[in-house]
């Protein structure tokens, strides 16, 4: 499903983190993990992704002021995922705002969160064919 | 299985992991750490009256993994804390909830460890 597709793992939490890390190798992915936003930053910087699954709260920086960097002061087009422990809908408008593409709750169902990842991934190449 | 305990509901890693036991057990592993160093911290946090925006951190932090190997009681007292927390307020039904965590962690703690990696 994910063949082959580079995706950077946000968590702090290694149980989260190897989770993740299964789910997504399991289906193909190619994986790099970050222990927080600011290595997340560092991480975008001198590799391209296709797609980045990350954590809302985390120390050093979150989630939420990452995705914000990385989609308006750098400008990077990469679809994001949310992943939080809260309830989705009563974080929306805060996800939404800061650039995340959409967001999942934890603990996750692993073939929606492929799907989705696929989708954003297919839908963000078609933006960027579009608008050549 | 690595693990029969009417506390512990590992069916959410095991239907990940396809009911590979070696991967359960490296993520019982991980569990068992990561949940130990903590919880201490979260009772130090509690017991110590420490800062609420810090006690809703940890908590939000353990859920996390409370909500991947399920003990129960633990992952239902973590969300009260959590959000009793956040409000900055039932600092007194917040250490009650410590307490049965405590109580329902310790006595699948040794089932935990026998299952580990």
């Amino acid at each position: 499903m994910l063949e082959g597709k580079n995706i950077l793992i946000v968590d702090d939490n290694k149980l989260n983190q190897k989770i993740l890390g299964f789910v997504l190798e399991k289906n193909g992915a190619v994986i790099k993990v970050a222990d927080n936003g600011l290595e997340a930053v560092e991480c975008v910087l001198f590799q391209r992704f296709d797609a980045i699954v990350m954590d809302i709260q985390m120390p050093e920086l979150g989630g939420l002021e990452a995705s914000r960097y990385i989609k308006f002061e750098m400008g990077l087009n990469i679809p994001i995922v949310g992943l939080t422990a809260n309830n989705v809908e009563d974080e929306n408008a805060t996800w939404t705002a800061a650039g995340m593409d959409m967001c999942v709750s934890k603990p996750f169902d692993p073939p929606v969160l492929c799907e989705l990842i696929v989708q954003l991934i297919e839908n963000n190449i078609a933006c960027q064919y579009n608008t050549l | 299985m690595p693990i029969q305990h009417p506390l512990i509901d590992l069916s959410y890693i095991s239907e990940i992991s396809g009911g590979d036991e070696g991967y359960i057990r490296e993520v019982i592993g991980i569990f068992v750490d990561t949940m130990a160093t903590g919880m201490l911290k979260l009772s130090d946090l509690i017991r110590n009256n420490g800062d609420f925006e810090d006690i809703h951190k940890q908590a939000h932090f353990l859920k996390s993994s409370a909500g991947i190997i399920k003990i129960t009681g633990v992952y239902d007292s973590l969300v009260k804390i959590d959000g009793l927390a956040k409000q900055r307020t039932g600092l007194d039904e917040i250490k009650q909830s410590l307490n049965l965590i405590i109580t329902n962690y310790n006595e699948a703690l040794p089932f935990l460890i026998a299952g580990r990696a």
